[in-house]
């Protein structure tokens, strides 16, 4: 099940541009995923693969969750999630200021860095394509 | 000192995060995203993970209270916070489409806690709705679920009165399963 067609297709549109750069930059991710911040998905790539929306609505739990306790303990502007397992890195970046979040599963043998610096430059992208489109004010927090 | 671990769970909008706020003796901890789904329930915020809040029914006897995301979709959440409960607070929305198969798929969902502790429905909305009364709910109880012996009330989220008065019954009710159980 896929969700976009709830969102603005200028939307979808320009996350799937994003995610595909950041694919093309990233040898080591397996799954980028932009979602809104309710937990439905928007766009993700590759395109095909499990899209029930499990995973786009644990992911929301996952960002509100961290943010809860970045509130808890007063420690500033959140910046990114990071989950790392044996054979996977979560990694899941708020679009500063918006109401849509990325979050992107890389291999291991990307190292830490330079899947941070992939987020990090898609979520930069993703807010600079949205603060061009007419529906851009109304996807912010 | 007792504590309790009690969830509040029933639909999207039923006043869950509301009653979690009212009721806490702390400041919530709170998962508000942005609510994108505005033709379901028009309301600009929706709970993606937990609220949790505190409240001291007595000077021994606190209660936890978690509340759940109301959609299916963070049913994952639900698994989480069933674990610990030993009781439940079930919200129904009385003007929503279906209340009563909102009752019945909450107390179905979430069984092992009435099944092992104690619950309490709680129909919000009434101003809006009044029907289907408390009576017709209390008969979907009896006949559904005859060994949950739960109390049907009529209460607004917004008031911590009311809810107080509902939670107390619960945790009697609790207290009173355990020590029946114990025996
Ligand atoms: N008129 C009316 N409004 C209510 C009542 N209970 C809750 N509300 C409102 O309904 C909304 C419930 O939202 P929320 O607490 O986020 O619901 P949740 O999804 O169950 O957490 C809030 O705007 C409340 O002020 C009620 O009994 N009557
Ligand atoms: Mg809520």
């Amino acid at each position: 099940m896929s969700d976009a067609g709830r969102f603005d297709p200028a939307l979808v549109a320009a996350g799937t541009a994003a995610l595909d750069a950041m694919k093309a930059d990233s040898p080591g991710l397996v799954l980028a995923v932009l979602i809104s911040d309710d937990g439905f998905e928007v766009v993700r790539t590759p395109r095909m693969g499990e899209q029930d929306g499990r995973f786009a609505s644990m992911a929301s739990s996952v960002q509100a969750l961290s943010e809860a306790v970045i509130h808890e303990l007063q420690i500033g502007k959140g910046d990114a999630v990071i989950i790392q397992a044996a054979s996977g890195v979560v990694i899941q970046q708020r679009v500063p200021g918006r109401s849509v979040v990325l979050s992107a599963l890389f291999r291991t043998d990307e190292s830490l860095g330079r899947c941070l610096v992939g987020v990090r430059n898609c979520t930069a992208a993703l807010d600079a394509a949205i603060s061009a489109l007419p529906s851009g004010s109304s996807i912010t927090l | 000192m007792a504590e309790h671990v009690i969830l509040v769970v029933g639909p999207m909008g039923a006043g869950k995060t509301t009653a979690i706020s009212a009721l806490s003796d702390i400041d919530t901890i709170r998962t508000e995203a942005v609510n994108t789904e505005r033709d379901v329930v028009d309301k600009a915020t929706t709970t993606v993970a937990l609220d949790y809040g505190e409240i001291e029914l007595s000077p021994n006897e606190k209660i936890r209270l978690y509340g759940v995301p109301g959609q299916k979709r963070f049913d994952f959440m639900w698994s989480i916070l069933k674990q610990r409960a030993v009781g439940m607070i079930v919200l129904v929305k009385n003007d929503a489409e279906d209340p009563v198969g909102d009752l019945v798929a909450f107390f179905d969902e979430f069984r092992e806690i009435h099944e092992r502790g104690g619950v309490v429905v709680g129909i919000t909305h009434s101003d809006l709705a009044p029907r289907p009364t408390t009576y017709e709910y209390q008969q979907i109880v009896a006949e559904r679920y005859p060994s949950a012996l739960a109390p049907v009330f009529t209460v607004d989220p917004r008031s911590r009165d009311q809810l107080v008065v509902m939670l107390s019954v619960l945790a009697a009710n609790v207290d009173s399963r355990a020590m029946f159980l114990a025996r």
